[in-house]
């Protein structure tokens, strides 16, 4: 099995606000320690040692380029 | 030159050695790896001297913890039932988060049950070494030489001489060969000029071994963030005759000198038991951590083993328990060398296999670590996300790191092995130690002994090493999965070194050839 990068969930519009709604009125720290919990219960749902590493590798930024359009578009 | 160390047993300095004499073997250091090592080699018959810096066994508190693969290896040196009837013995490790007396994980070390010892045994260093000196004490081929400092050493490429500094005077000495278990720090090691790389911890750790009458049971019970020591982590562990081990994380700006006194020690001590509770001091010290190992143990005919070759945090208890890995993995290796039936690169294989084992150690006594001091706050983040998740869901104790404590090791790409003729084995894989179980009202491991020998279930053949058949002891027939007709060759060591479905006295003794160094 691959990390899946393609569209996979029904409604991201409606987890995106849940994401956000559920951290609402906390300080980075506790947002930091929520999203660490969350992280954690998503990682034991993967089940998967070797899936879980590619989605850390995927989500390590790339380095930016120093190019043009950094600024906010349309 | 030994003054404010205190003394266990005194026992006075041995007379100054014969100037100019020549040893097989020579072991620098006392300690529980070198009196290990000692006995390893007397028992087979070999002629051993140990240099004593110190005249006497220290007391103090050093290294309490002994697994169970410690034991086994002292089974094999005939010290293990003296080790258990002075030890306390426990299994359970229990982890409590804040205010909560109600833990968020425990653990079981010993899993697999039907075998002779326990995960593990607490002993105060001192005792181990007592039992070690008296077990020496019996054997005339080994000479202690107590109060006898190695000062300095020449190593050529087919033996080592030496100076020793002795109350009475300074003499020299030669050897073939010499083991270093010279400590952390290992005055072969710096004398040779050799590295010892790794990583310091910053955070510093009280240790206090208190007398109490306690109710608590034998068991490992270790806090993350409790009230007594608020944002830091403790541990409190039995000892023999009422002596408690308790572990206060402290941080590392902290005053270690004032930190050690009674005046600080004491209301840490009563914030944890409770105001009431009545207790003498049996010895307070502030300890930091250091996680390294030197590149290679074996140079030319200087072999080194335990903390002069690695070093781990306690958290974990692979300080000595690794060390005795060591002394179990050389012994024989050493002892083949020694009567010319191995050629002496067969020692590479001790660099190999030892080597393998410190890295493993450090792995977890590096992770353990991580997690008991965050070094970032991202770290942390994860660390409070693991506790505060482990009370209610099942799936987050396993991320609670409060110590991965020391289990054997396993050379799955040693040399030494011989691989699978089959694809389809369950059970122990060449490279892994041998695993215990009843066997004929004794146990499997003592029935081993020390050298190769053949598990086998009926099989028939001519072996050209002692066989010990299975065939009526289910158990053992599933833990190695045995089935009629299969066999599975262990080292000397008590690792597994080949196993067939259908063995042959040739391929029994071609994996003897290889497990000897034949392929090195
Ligand atoms: C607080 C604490 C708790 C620990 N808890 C555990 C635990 O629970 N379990 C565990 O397995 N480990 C534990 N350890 C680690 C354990 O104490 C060490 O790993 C162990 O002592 C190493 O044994 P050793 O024989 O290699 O070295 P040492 O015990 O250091 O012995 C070295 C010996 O060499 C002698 N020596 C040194 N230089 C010379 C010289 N030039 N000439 C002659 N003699 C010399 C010294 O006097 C000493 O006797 C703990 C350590 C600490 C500090």
């Amino acid at each position: 099995m691959s990390l899946e990068t393609k569209p996979n969930v029904a409604r991201p519009d409606d987890l995106y606000e849940a994401m956000i709604a559920a951290q609402a009125g906390m300080s980075e720290a506790e947002s930091l320690r929520f999203s660490a919990r969350l992280i954690l219960l998503l990682i034991n749902q993967i089940g998967n040692d070797a899936l879980v590493k590619d989605a850390i590798e995927a989500a390590r930024e790339p380095v930016p380029t120093p190019a043009a359009g950094s600024g906010p578009q349309g | 030159m030994t003054t404010g160390i205190p003394v266990h047993r005194s026992i006075g300095a041995s007379p100054v050695g014969t100037d100019g004499a020549h040893l097989e073997t020579l072991i620098v250091g006392a300690g529980p790896v070198g009196l290990s090592m000692a006995l390893d080699l007397a028992r087979r018959g070999r002629k051993v001297t140990v240099l004593s810096r110190l005249d006497f066994i220290a007391a103090g508190s050093k290294g309490i913890c002994y697994s169970k693969r410690s034991l086994d290896i002292w089974d094999r040196l005939g010290v293990g039932q003296a080790m258990v009837d002075r030890g306390v013995v426990w299994n359970l490790g229990k982890v409590f988060w804040g205010e909560s007396s109600t833990p968020i994980y425990e653990f079981d070390l010993l899993p697999v049950k039907d075998q002779r010892r326990p995960a593990f045994i607490n002993l105060q260093q001192y005792h181990v070494e007592a039992i070690l000196v008296d077990a020496l004490g019996r054997y005339p081929n080994v000479d202690i030489r107590w109060g006898h400092e190695l000062t300095a050493l020449d190593a050529r490429a087919d033996g080592v001489s030496v100076t020793v500094e002795a109350p009475g005077g300074r003499y020299t000495l030669s050897t073939d060969w010499l083991i270093a278990c010279d400590g952390n720090k290992s005055t072969v090691r710096g004398l040779m000029g050799l590295d010892f790389e790794g990583r310091v911890f910053e955070d510093n750790f009280l240790i206090a071994d208190i007398k109490m009458k306690g109710e608590h049971p034998a068991e490992r019970w270790f806090w993350f963030d409790p009230p007594f020591n608020p944002g830091q982590s403790a541990l409190m562990h039995k000892q023999p005759d009422d002596v408690w081990r308790l572990d206060f994380q402290l941080g590392w700006n902290i005053d270690r000198e004032a930190a050690m006194r009674p005046e600080n020690v004491e209301p840490l001590v009563r914030a944890m038991l409770g105001d009431e509770i009545e207790f003498e001091r049996e010895w307070y010290s502030v300890y930091t951590f250091q996680c390294r190992r030197m590149q290679r143990f074996v140079h030319g005919h200087v072999l080194f083993a335990g903390d002069s070759a690695h070093l781990v945090s306690p958290f974990g208890a692979r300080g000595a328990n690794g060390g005795l890995a060591d002394i179990d993995n050389l012994g024989w290796k050493l002892e083949r060398v020694l009567e010319g039936k191995a050629p002496e690169g067969f020692l590479e294989s001790y660099n190999y296999e030892a080597t393998t084992t410190a890295d493993e150690n450090i792995l977890n006594s590096t992770r353990s670590t991580d997690f008991l001091t965050p070094k970032s706050t991202a770290s942390a983040a994860y660390r409070d996300a693991v506790l505060s998740l482990a009370g209610e869901h099942a799936f987050a104790r396993p991320f609670v790191n409060s110590g991965r404590l020391s289990t054997a090791v396993s050379y799955p790409a040693s040399p030494l092995s011989t691989a699978d003729e089959d694809a389809d084995w369950d059970g122990v894989a060449p490279g892994s130690p041998a695993l215990d179980a009843p066997f004929g009202g004794d146990w499997l491991l003592g029935t081993l002994g020390g050298g190769f020998r053949l598990i086998a279930n009926g099989w028939q053949g001519e072996a050209p090493v002692p066989v010990i058949d299975v065939a009526s002891e289910a158990l053992i027939v599933d833990r190695y999965d045995l089935s009629p007709g299969s066999a599975c060759l262990i080292r000397p060591d008590q690792y597994v070194a080949a196993r067939w479905r259908h063995p042959s006295p040739a391929k029994i003794s071609a994996a003897i050839a290889r497990a000897e160094g034949a392929a090195a």
